[in-house]
């Protein structure tokens, strides 16, 4: 019975307590010299706050704890089976295993047989398998989701488009043909379609893979930035990465980006 | 006499403003016990209106699922049935999907039926609703896969930053960009599914103050769109929609890649 006497001495304690606030308030009221009116507003508005309080607790948590409750008392009874339900439930048996390993071999028809790149957007970072064994992983850097804005009425955004796209074309030593957003970026005038200053020559690094729409898998002179989002939307790679992508990947191969 | 009157009169006016105070106190908690009676109907009624349409789009008959209840072999066997059936018609989305398997606490994202990425979930809570679910409900909700209707969350999805392009060279060279990565946005994200499953995405490490505030706000501004979804219910004399949740903890890393990863409409496969 101690917990009996534990719970009588708390709750003397709290009652104990109860009234010394009970007092100080009391003594506050006098010293205070608050009127009979006011106190009669105060007491309400503390009655009113202390119901509201117990209504909110009452509809967000106690409501939601009852609604779990209820599940308690739903009861499932586990009954013996007689012979022919056991013959029954053999045969079922043998025919889920038989849809199991059915379904189970169209899911795996479903995983690219040949070499297929994955990059992971939000963390920088890309993964190449054959099938499902993983080849090789490492760093990378994506878009920086920056929208840059020129004149209310040019826009770019810079970001990594998400989904399933396959490579395109594979270029070596590739030349960078600078789009209109890399001088406005660098607050410069931008030039004719075919103006010498759209070609960069190395920037790209050794190797290129398209994925269309303009996206590429590259190279990148800021080695220390990969693992960052710091691109326009491609995919920069380091150089041995870049090198063994190049050489691991073909036209047609799967690049899944996240 | 005019002393009399003035008394009598502060009376009438106390006596009538207690009887204000009852009336308004009554009809509250008459409200309140209406609300509080609906809420502990309404996951009654899901069950049986779960049991009632799946048993018009039931793929067995119900003799079958009498003996998953009785067998918890044939249970297991069948329940990874629906499974890999509700995986193998995910496939054929053009679009990247959730695969939440919960027997092996993993989540995954999948495309096409390749495993893109995969997460472990450090800790789960699912709603008794789905124990206290027939065999016959359960396996032919969860051989298809659900479609989100609806996400919520406490980062955007794409976290844009929007630049003025620089006027010359110079301001140019001011201007350059770097990512702060060390800022890690604190990750609680909601998905309610069609078919009225809601699935949360919390991050299981709090660490600091900023963290704690932020997943508490997102669950109490959750629970008060649920309680006015319930009051709107009332009002057109319905009971409110139940919605059984689950829970999943996982690092903030994997939420957050989780989160931005999948379309608005994407679709989720259970397997509990």
């Amino acid at each position: 019975m101690e917990w009996k006497e534990t719970f009588r001495k708390g709750f003397d304690k709290l009652i104990c307590y109860l009234w010394q606030c009970h007092n100080n308030i009391k003594r506050w009221g006098s010293i205070l010299q608050i009127s009979p009116k006011s106190k009669m507003i105060i007491r309400s508005f503390s009655a009113g706050l202390l119901f509201a309080l117990i209504s909110i607790t009452l509809i967000l948590y106690v409501v939601p704890a009852i609604q779990q409750a209820i599940f308690l008392s739903v009861n499932k009874s586990q009954e013996q089976l007689s012979e022919q339900e056991l013959l029954v439930a053999n045969k079922k048996s043998s025919e889920l295993i038989k849809s199991l390993t059915r379904l189970e071999k169209k899911l795996a028809k479903q995983i690219p047989q040949s070499t297929y790149m994955i990059v992971n957007i939000s963390d920088n970072r890309f993964y190449v398998y054959r099938k499902e064994v993983l080849l090789r992983q490492g760093k990378c850097s994506t878009g920086s989701y920056i929208k840059l804005e020129y004149d209310d009425k040019e826009h770019w955004v810079f970001k990594t488009p998400r989904g399933e796209y396959s490579i395109k074309g594979k270029t070596e030593s590739p030349v960078w043909k600078k789009p209109d957003w890399a001088f406005r970026e660098e607050g410069l005038p931008v030039p004719s379609a075919n103006d010498p200053s759209r070609f960069e020559y190395g920037v790209l690094g050794d190797y290129a893979l398209s994925l269309g729409s303009g996206y590429l898998i590259h190279g990148t002179l800021y080695q220390r930035l990969l693992g960052m989002p710091v691109t326009h939307g491609c995919v920069r790679l380091n150089d041995e990465d870049l090198e063994y992508v190049y050489k691991t990947l073909n036209v047609g191969s799967k690049v899944i980006m996240y | 006499m005019s002393l009399v009157s003035k008394t009598s009169e502060l009376g009438l006016k106390t006596k009538k403003k207690n009887k204000l105070t009852f009336t308004f106190l009554m009809l509250f908690l008459l409200l309140l016990s209406i609300y509080i009676t609906t809420s502990i109907l309404a996951p009654i009624k899901k069950l049986d209106s779960l049991k009632q349409k799946n048993e018009r789009l039931s793929i067995q008959d119900s003799s079958a699922y009498l003996l998953f209840e009785k067998v918890p072999k044939l249970d297991s066997l069948a329940k990874e049935e629906a499974f890999l059936k509700s995986r193998l018609s995910m496939t054929e989305s053009d679009s990247i999907g959730i695969v939440l398997d919960l027997s092996d606490s993993t989540i995954r994202l999948e495309l096409h039926g390749v495993t893109i990425h995969c997460a472990e979930i450090q800790k789960y809570k699912t709603d008794r609703f789905f124990n206290s679910m027939d065999k016959q409900s359960y396996l032919t909700m969860f051989s298809a896969p659900f479609s989100t209707v609806m996400q919520t969350s406490s980062i955007e999805k794409e976290p844009l930053t929007v630049k003025r392009a620089p006027k010359d060279s110079i301001e140019a060279a001011k201007s350059v960009y770097m990512p702060d990565t060390n800022i890690k946005p604190s990750m609680f994200c909601s998905l309610d599914l069609d078919s009225g499953i809601r699935i949360y995405l919390f991050q299981d490490s709090l660490s600091g103050k900023k963290d704690w505030f932020e997943k508490n706000r997102f669950i109490l501004r959750d629970k008060i769109a649920i309680f006015f979804n319930n009051c709107y219910s009332l009002l057109h004399f319905q009971i409110p929609e139940y919605k059984p949740e689950i829970v999943l903890y996982l690092s903030q890393k994997d939420a957050v890649a989780i989160y931005r990863a999948i379309p608005a409409n994407a679709l989720v496969c259970v397997r509990l």
